[in-house]
């Protein structure tokens, strides 16, 4: 599928990943709802060399994740802020059977975190792998469809379900 | 009233086995003995027979400061080793885990089977006049005893056997367990900035339920509290086998527990627990088994290992919910494990310079509800094994 039949420029997808970004970053998790369809679908999975396999450490739909969302400021959590970092996003056609209108973009990612008292770290590295409904040729309304997250780091110290 | 200096100090309890002095977190001395007396003596949960399913199929992993791995034999027999090589000691399995018929040193290529024996070292003739022979040069053995799908390793060749160190302890998960093949299907490793034992302490308080939001709404409301009850075994191990949990209380858990069997003998609102001395805990909700092991790094750094087990061979519809109910509480993206990891962090904080002298494990109700009963038999049988007053850690006593 070329650019121009998906409707969206590589460009336009990278923008669509960094403000998605942005908002997490933001913690502004409506503002990164609407950057999402209807039927959003969300995934972490890593690779565990003591198991051999692939594992799934978390999997909503839209509404699984409003709800996780929405309990956030319920649970304790790490302090402090987090700030994800992005390489280049490269786009692909979606691949054979995929929905009609979708392209695959996979981006890197390094997400820091600052603590309250200013200290940063590195906490954890992957990739996104982002299904992107591109809507009619030529519109401008992409959104993410479904985001897979494959983690590098298996170590997230105290661990935490805010959305990488 | 806020206490001065003196107050501060000041055990805060009447009873003599209800409160624990902050050093059993922070003290060298302590952290040592609980190395050589408690990890080094005792039987320790390594993994699941699952991980290991093929034959040569190995497993990395390390206890009481020394690398181990457990392999099963041509002969389908899980045993373990000291991850060493005899002759300069370099380590011989690099990764967590895999398969190996022949297991090749990479410094000297000396070569050992699945039964620990020394197979092959190249140009032997330059040890003859030294007297050092092949027969002599097999791996260091570790104890490894199979119970319920889950295996054991002692370093202590004189210890206790399995069974008879673990009592009852398991009893309540014979049913579970026992039935029909297990399979772990999640791992996780964390490495967390406190003590051991300010880690399992969140698997052995049932008090701190308040702290965690699905818990107050799944699981304080689920039954009488006088209803519950504490197990205490012996040993240092102990549990509860009768907590409910109601699962709709919480935003994304409604529903849970009728989409996928429970696992045999217990149903999709039960909740137990067996935690085993001195840092494994065994726990199921219904549709799901989780294990914890704990590996002391220093006084202050513990590796946390997680495993998540469904049932083996299981249609995937039925394991994608049961890794999903997983998920839900456990796991470092759970709703529940990450805030005890914070908390375990967050005590560490104020042990680690002195500023909080004791903690209170006093609460007493006739071994129901949030009794501290469980903590209690822990400290007592670490009390027995390091030969310190968990009230006075820094000055050791006969035993």
């Amino acid at each position: 599928m070329t650019e121009a039949a998906a409707g969206i420029s590589s460009a336009a997808a990278a923008e669509l990943v960094a403000r998605a970004a942005l908002a997490l970053d933001d913690e502004d998790f409506t503002g990164f709802l609407a950057w999402c369809t209807a039927d959003f679908r969300y995934e972490v999975r890593t690779w565990s060399p003591e198991l051999r396999k692939w594992m799934t450490w978390l999997a909503q739909s839209r509404s699984e994740l409003e709800a996780l969302l929405a309990a956030l400021p319920e649970h304790l959590r790490r302090r402090g802020r987090l700030l994800r970092q992005l390489g280049p996003t490269i786009v692909d056609a979606a691949p054979d059977g995929a929905t009609e209108g979708t392209l695959l973009a996979t981006t890197s990612f390094a997400i820091f975190h600052t603590d309250p008292d200013g200290r940063t770290r590195l906490w954890v590295v992957g990739r996104y792998r982002d299904r992107i409904a591109t809507g009619a040729p030529g519109a401008t309304d992409a959104r993410l469809a479904a985001r897979e997250v494959v983690l590098d780091t298996r170590d997230l110290g105290i661990g935490s379900h805010v959305p990488f | 009233m806020a206490r001065d200096a003196a107050g501060w100090a000041q055990a805060p309890c009447a009873t003599e086995d209800g409160c624990v002095a902050g050093s059993v977190y922070t003290d060298p001395g302590v952290y040592a003995d609980e190395l050589t007396e408690v990890f080094g003596r005792t039987w320790r949960l390594a993994c699941h027979e699952s991980e290991l399913p093929e034959r040569y199929d190995y497993r990395c992993f390390e206890h009481a400061g020394q690398p181990l791995f457990c392999i099963r034999g041509a002969d389908g027999v899980i045993r373990t080793f000291v991850n060493a090589c005899s002759h300069r000691g370099a380590r011989l399995l690099a990764e967590p885990a895999g398969n190996a018929a022949k297991i090749v040193c990479f410094y000297h290529l000396w070569t050992y089977d699945s039964k620990g024996a020394c197979t092959g070292i190249p140009r032997p003739v330059g040890y003859e006049a030294a007297g050092v022979k092949r027969a002599g040069l097999g791996l260091r053995e570790v104890r490894t005893e199979l119970r319920l799908g889950f295996v054991f390793v002692n370093l202590d060749d004189a210890a206790p056997v399995l069974g008879e160190f673990l009592g009852d302890a398991l009893g309540q998960f014979e049913t579970i367990l026992g039935t029909q093949p297990l399979e772990v299907f999640h791992y996780s490793r964390n490495v967390l900035q406190c003590n051991w034992k300010a880690w399992h302490e969140t698997n052995m308080d049932l008090y701190h339920e308040y702290m965690h939001v699905v818990l107050r709404k799944t699981q304080l409301k689920a039954m009488p509290m006088e209803d519950r009850r504490l197990l205490v075994y012996g040993n240092g191990h102990a549990g509860t086998g009768n907590l409910k949990a109601a699962y709709d209380g919480y935003e994304g858990f409604r529903g849970r527990g009728g989409d996928v069997p429970p696992l045999p003998g217990t149903g999709p609102a039960d909740f137990r627990f067996s935690v085993l001395f001195p840092a494994s805990a065994i726990l199921s909700r219904g549709t799901v088994i989780r294990v914890d092991t704990v590996t002391p790094i220093s006084a202050r750094e513990t590796l946390l290992e997680m495993r998540g087990l469904g049932v083996l061979g299981e249609p995937p519809e039925h394991r994608s919910i049961r890794v999903q109910h997983h998920n839900q509480y456990w796991g470092p993206m759970g709703r529940n494990v990450p805030e005890d990891m914070y908390a375990a962090e967050e005590c560490e904080r104020a042990f680690r310079g002195g500023a909080a002298r004791w903690q209170l494990i006093a609460r007493q109700e006739n071994s129901t509800g949030q009794d501290d009963a469980i903590l209690r038999a822990f400290y007592a049988e670490w009390a027995r094994r390091t030969g310190r007053s968990p009230q006075d850690p820094l000055h050791k006593v006969a035993t």
